[in-house]
């Protein structure tokens, strides 16, 4: 993952926000390396993370794939039908072109990376801006492995990529380690 | 001669302390904040030309 951002999409309200979205729904934007990991990848994670067969509460929870390419589009179809064939019932996630998407508030962004005051303030002291917090990769990745995901082989393998001081390296190796307890626990992801 | 040495000087003098943050006052002092700026981590500074977007709303 090189960016990652929360915000809403899928609606037609302009300029929603989290206490007046409108007909939008709670969404994630990646940026990848396809030569790292491959949309269907992606895809496999998206369906693992979420239990798409039953309605939502409303449209702020909806299931949703936005395709931006009609190769995604293709994936999205594909692996929606192997997954209703696996689970033997009818998936409800809607599969739509993207058009736009509006990032949530600030205090949404990097939610799990503001659980780590340390950490984040040693990130928020590089991009004092919240806008090039979310444009990091650095930021995407230890947001990742504070929440629960990420191996140590590969956090190890990175570590002296991301920016962090020997002090928030050891915090970061303790949560991912196991020494201390990650903010949430879902199932792994690629690395 | 000059011709060659003043922008040469210019270059020398004036370029380093902007990159050091100094900022002039418009009086004969000049303040310098020196203070080091943490430094960008090296993983953004490598961003990968072949990059793609995806985008879910999962629930």
């Amino acid at each position: 993952m090189i960016h990652t951002r929360v915000g809403y999409a899928g609606g037609s309200t302009e300029n929603p926000t989290y206490y007046s979205l409108g007909d939008h729904s709670e969404t994630i934007q990646i940026d990848y390396d396809p030569t790292q990991i491959s949309y269907r990848q992606i895809l496999d994670v998206f369906w693992a993370s979420h239990n798409p067969i039953y309605e939502p509460w409303s449209r702020q929870y909806m299931s949703i794939v936005f395709y931006h390419s009609e190769e995604q589009k293709r994936l999205a179809i594909e692996t929606k039908e192997s997954e209703e064939a696996r689970l033997g019932k009818h998936i409800l996630t809607e599969i739509v072109p993207f058009s736009e998407f509006y990032l949530a508030e600030d205090y949404h962004q990097k939610y799990y990376l503001r659980q780590e005051p340390a950490l984040m303030a040693e990130f928020s002291a590089i991009y004092p801006a919240t806008e090039d917090l979310i444009a990091s990769t650095a930021v995407a990745r230890v947001n990742g492995y504070v929440g629960g995901y990420g191996k140590l082989a590969t956090l190890e393998k990175e570590l002296g990529l991301l920016g962090l001081s020997e002090a928030g390296i050891k915090i970061l190796l303790k949560i991912v380690a196991g020494g201390l307890e990650p903010v949430c626990t879902l199932p792994d992801t690629p690395s | 001669m000059a011709r060659v040495l003043i922008p040469l000087l210019l270059v020398g003098l004036v370029l380093p302390s902007l990159l050091i943050g100094c900022s002039g006052t418009g009086n004969t002092e000049t303040e310098c904040d020196v203070t080091t700026k943490a430094a960008i981590p090296i993983i953004d500074t490598n961003v990968p030309p072949t990059m793609e977007t995806a985008t879910f709303a999962l629930g």
